[in-house]
């Protein structure tokens, strides 16, 4: 038997970034509900004026593993945004299932450093429980559909925006960077900046 | 690609670096922008299909020069023309060969491969035939560059404007050296023209007074093919002309010698000008190859194969990235119009279904512009769907109730498991029936595309054995249930510990 592939390989990243362009195919009717969404929240990132580009960030709700922390996790990640994109791009979807949270933090960033993102994918449908989901899951008290109905829209959009920050820790980034790898093969590396050393992969 | 280049490069922007403007007298002004029209010579055979991918090039080429410019200079129209040519062969060869003999018609010179008839062809093409071609009338100058080349990175000097300055009659990349074989008996015919021309100028060709070094330097010099600029008037000149009819069809050097077009523009050159400028066109600056050529082509080494990812890399993007709405299509004075004439329909029938054959969608695409990449996915595709599903052997996934990420990369290993195992990956309907409310299917297939066309019996998947990569042969067992902590365990490799978190250090 085969050993199974291991993710901190940029090899097996490769294959994997394969397999998964293989199970995400979507199907026509998710092609359209993404399309719609993404002409309403991301009108500008055709590529058709240079400032127009948009950053997806993701926070997770459980970032730092309380309210407080999360709060201060999403400015790094918006700090994180400014310095790759050069302090150029202006507009940020922000992936999150605590979207509050993220919103308070960004309310103080212009103290904290001086940034104006604008904000896009604040109407998308997300379930905002912030009870701990696995266990509701199992619980049967949160709607997993919802759930998966927003994780669908958050990774094609976060996907076909010009930049995205996430982590490393999360599966729902690397998610969301592997789809990317997928469409730009080995070339991701020369265009990737990894602020957490080697935990994941190191470009 | 090289379509994609011209249009990044040359259509909608040729703004110089800002500090070679001062320093460059040949440099454009700041700000300029230049449109230059193109012109794509293709074979009768070219598909419609191809036309449409060569015209989306350009316009992705010029969304990505508006994208990187920061002026926001607005981009002007391509003029972009799909001219079809039909090169023949001469007539003399269709009345000495059969068919046969000119499908397996070639040149050998060692240490070259043989050099075919379509080669032969094409230097046919680019000594005479295009230039007494009509699409090239009414202009000044040329840049010729191959279907293989492209721009890697904005040219600092305006080759055109380099030429009219300067006086220039041709630019060049490169030099080489072609070897004997490749020149058998075109120093001859090179003689024999120049006494029945009366030529009078000094032509500095071998054998003809010249001291053994200076013979060195210009003896068999090419200048490479793949991308020149030439003036026009020499070019589309009564000399010249004569000159490359004599040596296409009197002497027949170009099909009986693989005489070409590298080899005739130094010779042509220095046997009708009596001063001929000729300069090298070289750019310098920080990114530069260190060559001096803005241009690469597919025969360079691994220096330009880094380039050339990367630049596939961008290409793949713009590509992806669908043209401007009503601005792509409109003809109105600041949009783009690359359809031009003849060409309109096809532009029409092209944008009406612009996704049949390359679809992109958000992050996903269908299918790239890397081929190992498109490979390895048409494999698992096809290790899922086998002609027959009579025998198949499945490999069941359960969804284990969690975030999207984490399944999704369950099911990736999953996925890999049963490609290693000759299994087909499906999906247990029952492991998560909260879902069903929405979507009439399973989790996976109700925003996914259904992993394959062939389905285990429900209650086989119910029933199934678990898939144990550590246990005894399972190869028998028809339906198995992957399980995550088994294949987990099965690692026999140990990752470190993290390397310590410089997230908060950088981002605070």
């Amino acid at each position: 038997m085969p050993r199974p592939f291991q993710a901190a390989n940029k090899t097996l990243l490769w294959y994997r970034s394969m397999l998964l362009r293989y199970i995400l195919r979507p199907t026509d009717e998710t092609v359209r509900m993404v399309e719609a969404e993404r002409v309403k929240i991301l009108p500008l990132t055709f590529l058709t004026e240079a400032n127009a580009k948009a950053v997806a960030i993701h926070v997770r709700m459980t970032d730092g593993g309380a309210t407080g922390v999360t709060r201060l996790s999403a400015r790094a990640f918006l700090k994180a945004a400014r310095a790759v994109t050069g302090g150029t791009v202006k507009q940020a979807l922000v992936v999150t299932d605590d979207y509050a949270h993220v919103k308070r933090a960004v309310a103080n960033l212009p103290e904290a450093g001086g940034m104006s993102f604008s904000l896009l994918g604040e109407d998308l449908r997300r379930n905002t429980d912030s009870t701990n989901k696995i266990m509701s899951y199992r619980k049967g008290t949160r709607d997993a559909q919802e759930d998966l109905h927003a994780a669908v829209l958050d990774l094609f959009l976060a996907a076909a925006c010009d930049y995205f920050v996430g982590q490393y820790q999360s599966n729902f980034s690397r998610l969301i960077f592997e789809l990317i790898f997928a469409r730009l093969g080995n070339a991701v590396w020369s265009q990737t900046k990894s602020l957490q050393g080697d935990w994941f992969v190191n470009p | 690609m090289t379509l994609y280049s011209l249009g990044k490069h040359f259509l909608g922007h040729h703004r110089p670096a800002p500090s070679s403007v001062a320093t460059n007298p040949v440099a454009a002004p700041a700000g300029a922008v230049d449109t230059y029209p193109v012109v794509v010579f293709h074979p009768a055979s070219l598909g419609d299909d191809i036309k449409a991918t060569l015209r989306a090039s350009v316009a992705a080429g010029l969304r990505a020069a508006n994208a990187t410019d920061e002026g926001g200079a607005p981009v002007r129209n391509a003029d972009l023309r799909l001219v079809t040519i039909d090169i023949g062969v001469p007539a003399w060869m269709k009345a000495t060969l059969t068919p046969a003999q000119l499908e397996s018609y070639s040149y050998t010179c060692a240490p070259f491969p043989p050099f075919s008839l379509a080669y032969m062809q094409m230097n046919r093409w680019f000594t005479w035939k295009m230039y007494v071609h009509p699409a090239l009338a009414g202009y000044d100058y040329y840049m010729r560059i191959d279907s293989d080349s492209h721009f890697y990175e904005t040219p600092r000097v305006d080759p055109f404007a380099m030429m009219r300055q300067r006086g220039l009659d041709f630019a060049y990349l490169r030099q080489a050296k072609d070897p004997d074989c490749l020149y058998t008996g075109l120093y001859a015919a090179v003689a024999e023209y120049r006494r029945r021309a009366a030529i009078s100028h000094e032509v500095r060709l071998p054998g003809q007074g010249l001291d053994s070094r200076a013979v060195r330097n210009i003896d068999h010099v090419v200048y490479n093919g793949f991308v020149g600029v030439g003036r026009l008037s020499f070019f589309q000149s009564r000399s010249y002309l004569a000159f490359a009819e004599f040596l296409n069809e009197e002497k027949r050097g170009v099909f009986t010698a693989r005489w070409s077009d590298q080899q005739v523009y130094p010779i042509a050159l220095r046997l009708l000008l009596p001063t001929p400028r000729v300069q090298k066109w070289q750019q310098q600056g920080d990114n530069a190859h260190p060559s001096g050529f803005p241009v690469t082509t597919h025969i360079h080494g691994m220096f330009w194969k880094r380039f050339k990812a990367k630049r596939d890399a961008e290409y793949a993007a713009a590509m992806a990235t669908p043209p401007s709405g009503p601005a792509a299509t409109s003809a109105d004075k600041g949009g783009w119009v690359y359809a031009r004439r003849e060409e309109k329909d096809a532009a029409a029938a092209a944008s009406a279904a612009p996704s049949s054959t390359h679809t992109v969608f958000g992050g996903w695409t269908e299918r790239t512009h890397d081929a190992a990449m498109d490979a390895a996915v048409k494999a698992i595709a096809r290790a899922q769907n086998p002609p027959s599903c009579a025998g198949a052997r499945y490999l069941a996934f359960r969804f284990r109730k969690v975030g999207l990420g984490s399944e999704m990369h369950s099911m990736s290993v999953a996925l890999s498991y049963a490609q290693r195992t000759r299994r087909i990956l499906v999906v247990d309907r029952a492991s998560w029936p909260e879902l069903h409310h929405d979507c009439a299917l399973d989790t996976h297939t109700c925003y996914f595309r259904t992993l394959s066309e062939c389905s285990a019996p429900d209650a086989a998947v119910a029933e199934s054995e678990r898939f144990n990569p550590r246990g005894g042969d399972q190869s028998g067992v028809p339906v198995l249930h992957f399980d995550l902590k088994a294949a987990v365990a099965h690692r026999s490799w140990r990752r470190g510990p993290p390397a310590p978190c410089r997230w908060r250090a950088v981002a605070h």
